[in-house]
């Protein structure tokens, strides 16, 4: 009786998705322009198949995973150095803050037309973008880890006689860490929305969205619908990978 | 005992103000003092006496003041591993080991790596925290963690140290064994010691001479003598006395309550 | 420092963007990139007086604005139903949660060829996408949000026999304000942000399709009126809900 409640408990987040996957099957069965539409379950499969050997959902994950992580990693980098040189030196912070500030609120594809003008439309293009959307929120975490590094810390380096360069490594740097990883989370789940929205503005180039789009053109619904389970999948994937590798590194918080 | 000689610390005429919203604060004035090495002084007083002001000022800390403060000779002008301090609340660095932490210290004291080390081991030793060299901070408990506090304020074997209301984040029994630490720990380096308390018991149990404060502004009472040799009881008559008194003095001071 | 020192010092907050602006001025003045990438800050001010005068950024401005409050009204009364419902019936979670964090993975973006191919290129299109962006972090705001009423403040309710209607009115919904608020403002700005690109991607009108015709035609200037608006009104959409939020605690 037990093991029957907790099958069934087990089961229920599947009642809905089911229900809608049948119903999308009765409304392609509806007429030839309904199943167009709602292309039925089966051929859905085997569009899976299609695409799976040809290697075309692999190769295209692939292209969209690497520019993320690229991208990502890039905009890292250039985050953590401004936000460092922000946090750390109030005049630059003066100087960059008002700039920073009025670039914040322009949605990051929204600059697509500007940077294809000024770098083409190719991967350079979609790298750019990336590198854009995952700066901004690692720039703000490092910015606001370090401007709330505790003084309590501080006075100690001082009572220690450290060095800025030494304080800044040994005591501000480490304190921020755990705010500079939780906007690299962020970044990373920005510049995957960045490089599939790229890769469906810039018809150019592999990657998922550009499969994706390429299938709307051929109206082929169910390498869309593959796609975007794919985009969800690999998009919620990454992010588990990030989370795990986040609490290894900051393993003495919850020690 | 302590080598009579030379004053190890000297204040004269020490005065600080803070400015709040453009008014100014008296916090302390006329404050003059002669510490002997290797002794061990409380300073005692009610809240908002600049006691801590004045330990801050001392360590270098806080480098606003008129008067002098000469450290060895020295004018004070900023902070020297020379001068350790201990905060109340522990300070030790979250995302370092216990050895870590105390080795930071070190960082520029131009030792040896294996100075160093070496130090460290001796230290934690000293404060009887060896087993816990690779722990990190929340893994203590609050005795502990103002142990290794301790060893890493003691590692640059300073000339004198500092310790702002050390004991008073720990809850009673903690307090009194980690006090018995101290006491044992003063009578094996023999460094100079300043301490900040509000607790008269713990004042007289470890201190050669207390301090007692008057607040708004801060000034110098008095300075008493505790003539009782070390390692002390607690029941000896003689400090049974002079805490009584000390007590009932605060006591009358403090008046109505101050904020 | 010199007296002059200190005030660039003082206020170089100000100084700052002013002298970004005339560095701007002087990179394209002294023709260092072709002029066609490179446009000076007065291109730009003419192309948007341009553009006015055409009477096309009103067009734009129409468009994008009707379908941006559209979308996000449906959206986040959905949002706060669905939030709503799942925090006051425990029941429902089991069944609807998994899917919603399943959907809310999917960037909003990734749904417009599905829709393309179902609905084709219209008004409905962007509503629906700027509907999905909002619905999800204001259905997630809102469920942490009724679900967060500390359990404290019923328990005074039910001691002191409190009407319903009171406690829903007096204890619920002050409780609730502020996170919901947050998460609203959360939805508009990922609104906006779909919206834009959801017009450069297929739309006859709006901000986002005008900088997606001037980069065809190649008038970068029209480009970076394009950007400068949306910014701006980006900003504001967002500085605006958040003095509103302020207004309503106050209100408190």
């Amino acid at each position: 009786m037990a093991a029957m409640t907790k099958a069934s408990h087990w089961l229920r987040p599947f009642y809905v998705p089911v229900l809608l996957v049948l119903a999308w099957d009765v409304l392609s069965r509806v007429n030839d322009s309904f199943r167009y539409a709602f292309v039925p379950v089966r051929e859905i499969s085997t569009g899976l198949q299609e695409i799976l050997i040809s290697g075309q959902l692999f190769e295209n994950l692939l292209a969209s995973l690497q520019t993320t992580c690229v991208g990502l990693a890039i905009g890292t980098v250039l985050g953590l150095l401004v936000g460092s040189i922000m946090g750390v030196s109030r005049i630059a912070d003066d100087i960059i803050s008002p700039l920073f500030n009025a670039w914040r609120p322009v949605p990051t594809l929204g600059f697509v037309p500007l940077i294809a003008l000024w770098f083409g439309s190719g991967d350079l293009s979609k790298l750019v973008i990336v590198v854009l959307a995952a700066f901004e929120p690692v720039v703000l975490n490092t910015y606001e880890g370090l401007r709330a590094s505790d003084d309590k810390y501080r006075e100690v380096g001082d009572v220690f006689r450290l060095n800025r360069r030494q304080l800044f490594f040994s005591v501000q740097l480490p304190s921020a860490v755990p705010m500079i990883v939780t906007g690299v989370l962020h970044a990373l789940g920005f510049a995957w929305i960045a490089t599939i929205g790229c890769e469906l503005l810039f018809t150019v180039g592999p990657g998922l969205g550009g499969l994706m789009e390429h299938a709307q053109m051929a109206g082929r619904m169910d390498i869309i619908i593959l796609c975007v389970v794919s985009i969800g999948l690999a998009g919620l994937a990454m992010n588990t990978a990030v989370e795990w590798l986040a609490r290894r590194l900051l393993r003495w918080r919850h020690a | 005992m302590h080598n009579g000689g030379m004053h190890n610390l000297s204040i004269e005429d020490l005065a600080k103000d803070y400015s709040i919203d453009g008014r100014t604060l008296p916090v302390l004035r006329d404050i003059s003092l002669q510490v002997r090495p290797g002794e061990f002084l409380s300073i005692v007083g009610p809240s908002g006496c600049g006691k801590s002001t004045l330990l801050r000022l001392i360590a270098g800390l806080d480098r606003e003041f008129s008067g002098s403060i000469r450290f060895q000779g020295e004018p004070v002008l900023g902070t020297s591993l020379e001068r350790g301090l201990v905060f109340q609340d522990h300070r030790l660095f979250p995302w370092m080991t216990v050895a870590q932490n105390v080795a930071l210290a070190m960082r520029n004291s131009g030792l040896s790596a294996a100075e160093q080390s070496g130090r460290v081991e001796a230290h934690l030793e000293l404060v009887r925290l060896s087993d816990f060299a690779k722990a990190y901070p929340q893994q203590l408990s609050g005795g502990m963690a103002q142990r290794a506090a301790l060893a890493r304020a003691l590692v640059n074997k300073p000339k004198l140290l500092l310790l702002d209301e050390p004991l008073g984040a720990l809850d009673a029994l903690t307090r009194v064994r980690v006090r018995e630490e101290l006491a044992r720990i003063w009578m094996h380096e023999g460094t100079t010691m300043i301490m900040v308390t509000h607790d008269v018991d713990e004042a007289v149990q470890l201190s050669d001479r207390v301090v007692v404060m008057d607040a708004r502004p801060g000034r110098i009472r008095h300075v008493l003598e505790v003539p009782v040799a070390h390692p002390r009881e607690h029941a000896n008559p003689l400090l049974q006395q002079i805490r009584e008194s000390l007590l009932s003095e605060l006591m009358n001071t403090t008046g109505p309550r101050a904020t | 420092m010199s007296s002059i020192a200190r005030y660039v010092r003082s206020h170089l907050q100000l100084i700052s963007p002013l002298a970004f602006v005339g560095l701007w001025a002087a990179v394209a003045a002294a023709q260092i990139f072709p002029s066609q990438v490179f446009v000076p800050p007065s291109d730009v001010l003419s192309a948007l007086r341009e553009v006015h005068d055409s009477g096309e950024l009103r067009l734009h401005l129409a468009s994008s604005a009707q379908h941006l409050v559209t979308g996000f009204a449906s959206g986040a009364a959905l949002g706060l139903a669905f939030g709503v419902l799942l925090a006051v019936i425990p029941a429902l979670r089991s069944y609807l949660w998994p899917m919603f964090n399943a959907v809310r993975q999917v960037p909003s973006i990734a749904f417009i060829p599905i829709l393309i191919l179902l609905i084709g290129i219209n008004d409905l299109l962007k509503i629906i996408v700027v509907g999905k962006a909002t619905f999800f972090p204001v259905a997630l705001a809102t469920f942490d949000a009724v679900k967060g009423i500390p359990r404290g403040y019923l328990e005074v309710a039910r001691i002191y026999q409190l009407p319903p209607a009171t406690v829903l009115t007096r204890i619920m919904v002050p409780a609730t304000i502020p996170p919901v608020m947050t998460g609203l403002r959360l939805g508009l700005g990922k609104a906006w942000g779909v919206l834009v690109a959801a017009e450069l991607f297929a739309s006859e009108a709006g901000l986002g399709q005008m900088m997606e015709s001037g980069r065809q035609l190649f008038r970068i200037d029209v480009v970076m009126v394009g950007v400068i608006l949306i910014g701006l009104i980006g900003f504001t959409l967002d500085r605006g809900f958040s003095t509103l939020q302020r207004r309503f605690v106050r209100w408190q």
